[in-house]
């Protein structure tokens, strides 16, 4: 599950060095480029060492590829760490991008992400203080939300246990709400494959959580 | 799924679109939607199966979405911009069009080994690394193999091949000396 684009390093040009460092959400105003530049502009400015571009595009794309990341892995400082090496590559490899209109910046990132976090879920795991649960609240104006809170915690353990491409898929087009298109890009399948691992995901998720279908009503 | 014309579609065919995209008409592909949504109007058993998917779906929502704040995404940005310069320095190193760049040295070639071989035999690894390591101190620790300080070989053509080694006195220099060769055509 390679990505199309492989990352070449450039050498540091007279742009990179003299660039403003990033200091919080950057304004998005950049030389030459209107108040909101789309992504391609970025990725040429990007292709000649412009850090301030760079700064922009990771400001823009990293929350929803954090999220991508921290649902496939679990874990908010893993998923941190991968989306800081995706926008890595997207440093070395701007200069390889090219704006036919065609493909979209997010969704090579995506890709990038996924291809990251797999690689990282075969890596031994150590656990970290995001797998041990919350303490109960012992309030009895509780019991409803810890009720929903197991079910919560069934239904993850019920995704966790799919096989890889299959959660891949329905994080894909459940949680991030792609298209089957747009995850069979990213995860380099055809769109009749991808519908066929999330039609073959959702047969197990039924099997698996067919206890809380009678325990609560839901399925 | 994805090959025909989707004007009229039936209950298998409503059957097969919940089984991949679940029970929200929001979610289904927008080449079948509208066909989709006007069958389930008439058609009390394909309603059904859009509601027994739909609880599928009520469940999955269930599981909560990750908090992502501000201050998370400006260290993860901050640290990929620290981090720049790291990404960078290899290529200002690497020049192109030298021949050097694409060759692997011998100890690049046995590093790549033994992290193939930690990686999928972590013993087999360990065990590789200690024979050469021995290898390697054998080698050096060789008592000195005198060699002849000039050797002459008679060529077919008359030319004499003579090697000039005379410094080379032991298999370390031997191995580690490069060797020179000339030829002197009598």
């Amino acid at each position: 599950m390679d990505e199309s684009v492989q990352p070449q390093p450039r050498v540091g040009t007279a742009a990179a060095s003299t660039a403003a460092p990033y200091a919080g959400n950057p304004a998005g105003t950049l030389t030459g480029l209107g108040p909101e530049p789309g992504d391609d502009a970025l990725l040429a400015r990007i292709a000649q060492g412009d850090r301030q571009a760079f700064a922009l595009l990771a400001a823009r794309h990293a929350p929803k590829a954090m999220k991508l990341a921290q649902r496939v892995l679990g874990n908010a400082a893993d998923a941190d760490e991968v989306v800081q090496e995706a926008m890595l590559r997207v440093w070395t490899g701007a200069k390889n991008w090219i704006p036919d209109g065609r493909a979209r910046f997010s969704t090579w990132l995506h890709r990038v992400v996924v291809n990251l976090c797999v690689d990282r879920r075969r890596r031994p795991a150590f656990a970290g203080l995001d797998g041990i649960p919350e303490p109960p609240d012992p309030t009895p104006s509780a019991v409803n939300v810890m009720a929903r809170q197991q079910t919560a915690k069934l239904v993850s353990q019920a995704l966790a246990e799919l096989p890889e491409r299959q959660r891949l898929a329905v994080t894909l087009c459940y949680y991030e709400e792609r298209s089957a298109a747009d995850a069979a890009q990213i995860l380099s399948l055809s769109v009749s494959a991808v519908e066929s691992l999330l039609a073959r995901a959702r047969r197990a998720l039924r099997a698996r959580l067919s206890g809380v279908v009678q325990d609560t009503g839901e399925v | 799924m994805a090959d025909r014309e989707w004007s009229t579609v039936d209950v298998e065919d409503i059957a097969a679109l919940t089984a991949v995209y679940g029970g929200n008409p929001a979610r289904w592909p927008a080449d079948r939607r509208a066909a989709a949504v006007r069958a389930l109007a008439m058609d009390g058993a394909a309603h059904e199966l859009v509601v027994n998917e739909a609880r599928l779906d009520a469940l999955l929502s269930m599981v909560a979405e990750p908090e992502i704040s501000a201050a998370r995404v400006d260290g993860v940005v901050a640290g990929a911009l620290a981090r720049l310069d790291a990404v960078t320095a290899p290529a200002a190193k690497a020049a192109p069009g030298k021949l050097d760049t694409f060759l692997p040295s011998p100890f690049d070639l046995m590093r790549t080994a033994l992290s193939w071989l930690s990686v999928r035999a972590p013993q087999a690894g360990w065990l590789a690394g200690a024979t050469a390591a021995g290898i390697l101190v054998g080698v050096m620790t060789m008592p000195s193999a005198t060699l002849p300080a000039t050797e002459t070989t008679t060529a077919q053509a008359g030319a004499t091949v003579e090697t000039a080694q005379a410094d080379v006195t032991d298999m370390p220099s031997l191995l580690f000396t490069s060797y020179t060769v000339e030829t002197h055509a009598q």
